[in-house]
């Protein structure tokens, strides 16, 4: 019993790991049976670069998330912070007619807003002790309110602008975006899985009450967790930005949800203590592969939420269905 | 003969000389009535809008409460609560919901107060005073019926870039289209991509339609805030070409804010239409005097004016420029 229940979890604890990867495939197969341009380099490539701003945010919400904590300012955050770049690199009198000359100092300016945004949420939920989702939500509020209050909501259009560059230069036929996010999954898998903040973060997670009983800082753990959500939430508008060729007043609207779907179709346990960043990219992935195959096969302009919604219930479904599994079979062993 | 010329000369240059007698804010037709303005959400359009109520405000006398409820309809009921309690003069509002918007209407007019719409318009017409909006249905026919002039007997695939599913602007701008290319067998919609209004899902929905259709032929936004993805998307696949030049993919775009102004006097998209704001804004004032102060009735046929948009191209821009909003320097 112990042999075949140990092969048992070990089947089960690896399907429920990759379960993403298991519903990817299944999307990619049915999307390129159905349309000829969808499997194809270019078509990949493409996917790849639409992910990359979701994935780059849902790295970071995967380090708010396996704490136990959630972060749903991230769309006003990254409007906030592209408008504080956009207004510490305007060049002078460029605004006029509508083309906002940007300097380079776009991009610091950029990732240091978010980095700072993120920090104050981590230190109002801390300090303040206010629980993770209402202070976020008062900062979702505040955050867009302030952008809007900053610049006004008329639309600033780039036009050879540094900006751009990010979002639009390939290296290899590859896209600029796609390596940020590689070069970033790879750090912040590093980050988590070999480093004390990265293993503290998960125990913090797992179980609150023990990680501090054990006396990890956890109130620094967590300032540091919103303050690289917010950095690489910055990251993503950049290359949003980048791509769009505009800095619009509804930049980032509704993107929490889209990126904490990513980060649960990952994996992550919105309880904390369970998650990957190669499962978040692959979430952010699998909503993009949805998107792209839908439009290929030009499908009705309703049915997009419909299906997506339909397989993150799936996801979940299977998640808890696996983990039951994994809990009966532990016990019986 | 002669004198008379010459003291005509000198009663014009006395009055160029004399001061000119300021216009009383007392005497101007609003003066007295403070206007609530609730709209649902701020972007480029709403903030043109905004500048053009201010303008014809001051000009009319009359003072605005602005209320801004963020795309949130509990939120805009709220505001429009705290406007019936400060006991305003007539409310304007933008509903985000045209469902929800009609308990704001009713509890309005239990005060007192007239209620009057503008862009958007609520379910049921003839619970408001006035509605006041652009003519979406005639601005995609338009749009739809200019393609077809422009691509004759061509095969013409073509990227239609949806509005706001919930938004009846949207949903009418794309029926008006439709209407217009239906039974051109030779354009063919091979995209429809629903943007929300924003520009992000418009970057990604032009990006894989130009994966499969390379040959792409045109596009049509429900907004030009959509024109920057377009444009980004046409630059990656290399066919961001200029009005006649082979290359160009014919480029359609409804608001006539700055950023459509510029793409069509640059010759980068082919036709816009604008919606006639400052005719809109300036009409929902005036009705709110009409009302309040002048205690006129507004007949049956007054109560819904739909204002097509311009049309407006390279070719007639001297002409058109001054009445596009997004023209105006």
């Amino acid at each position: 019993m112990t042999q075949s229940g140990g092969i048992d979890r070990a089947w089960v604890a690896n399907i429920q790991r990759y379960s993403v990867v298991v519903m990817l495939v299944a999307v990619v197969v049915v999307f390129a049976s159905i349309s000829t341009p969808f499997f194809t380099a270019s078509n990949l490539n493409n996917i790849l670069l639409q992910s990359t701003a979701t994935a780059l945010a849902a790295i970071g919400m995967t380090f708010v998330i396996v704490t136990g904590e959630i972060d749903i300012s991230i769309g006003s955050l990254m409007s906030l912070a592209m408008t504080l770049a956009w207004m510490f690199s305007v060049i002078p009198g460029a605004e006029a007619g509508q083309q906002a000359g940007v300097s380079a100092w776009v991009y610091p300016v950029g990732l240091l807003a978010g980095l700072a945004l993120g920090l104050i949420n981590g230190l109002m939920i801390v300090v303040l002790r206010i629980n993770s989702f209402i202070a976020t939500l008062a900062t979702m509020f505040a955050f867009r309110g302030i952008a809007w209050k900053m610049v006004g909501s008329s639309d600033k259009a780039f036009a050879d602008s540094p900006v751009l560059f990010l979002g639009r230069t390939e290296l290899f036929g590859i896209g600029l975006p796609i390596y940020l996010v590689a070069i970033s999954a790879i750090a912040a898998f590093l980050v988590l899985t070999r480093t004390p903040f990265g293993r503290y973060l998960y125990a913090m997670g797992g179980s609150p009450r023990s990680a501090v009983e054990s006396g990890l800082p956890v109130n620094l753990l967590k300032v540091m967790a919103f303050g690289v959500c917010g950095l690489c939430v910055a990251a993503a508008g950049l290359i949003t930005i980048g791509r769009v060729g505009t800095l619009q007043a509804g930049l980032g609207n509704g993107f929490e949800f889209t990126v904490i779907a990513a980060v649960v179709l990952g994996g992550t346990s919105l309880l904390g203590g369970r998650g990957t960043i190669i499962g978040s990219i692959l979430g952010a992935v699998l909503l993009v592969v949805i998107d792209n195959g839908l439009n290929l096969v030009n499908a009705s302009v309703y049915i997009y939420d419909v299906v997506k919604g339909a397989i993150l219930i799936t996801a979940v479904l299977i998640d808890v269905a696996l983990l039951r599994r994994l809990g009966a079979s532990a016990r019986a062993a | 003969m002669k004198y008379k010329k010459l003291s005509m000369g000198l009663a014009a240059a006395l009055m160029l000389a004399l001061p000119s007698v300021p216009v009383q804010a007392d005497d101007l037709p609003g003066a007295g009535l403070t206007v609530c303005l609730s709209l649902d959400k701020v972007n480029a359009f709403r903030e043109g809008e905004l500048a053009l109520w201010r303008k014809a405000a001051e000009e009319l006398g009359i003072k605005l409460v602005e209320q801004v409820a963020g795309e949130d309809a509990q939120r805009q009921s709220s505001q429009v609560d705290t406007c019936i309690a400060q006991g305003v003069s007539g409310i304007i509002s933008i509903p985000w919901d045209n469902q929800a918007v009609l308990q704001d209407i009713e509890r309005a007019h239990a005060a007192g107060i007239p209620f009057v719409t503008v862009d958007q318009a609520p379910a049921e017409l003839n619970t408001v005073d006035t509605h006041i909006g652009g003519n979406p249905t005639a601005d995609g026919l338009a749009a739809g019926k200019r393609l077809v002039a422009l691509v004759g007997d061509k095969p013409t695939k073509v990227v239609d870039l949806q509005g706001a599913l919930s938004a009846v602007n949207g949903q009418e701008r794309d029926a008006g289209f439709k209407e217009a290319i239906k039974g051109h067998a030779n354009i063919q919609i091979v995209a429809e991509v629903p943007t929300e209004w924003r520009p992000e899902p418009a970057l990604a929905g032009m990006e894989n339609a130009l994966q499969a259709h390379p040959d792409l032929g045109a596009v049509y936004a429900a907004t030009d805030g959509l024109l920057p993805p377009i444009f980004s998307a046409l630059q990656k696949a290399n066919r961001y070409a200029k009005v006649g030049d082979p290359n160009h993919v014919i480029v359609l775009s409804i608001d006539g804010d700055p950023q459509g102004c510029k793409a069509i006097s640059e010759g980068w998209a082919d036709a816009g239409y604008a919606t006639p704001i400052a005719e809109m804004t300036r009409n929902s004032l005036q009705v709110i005097i009409d009302i309040v102060k002048d205690k006129k009735k507004i007949e049956e046929k007054d109560k819904v004016q739909l204002l097509a948009g311009l049309e407006y191209t390279k070719d007639n821009l001297a002409d058109t420029g001054s009445k596009v909003w997004g023209c105006a320097k």
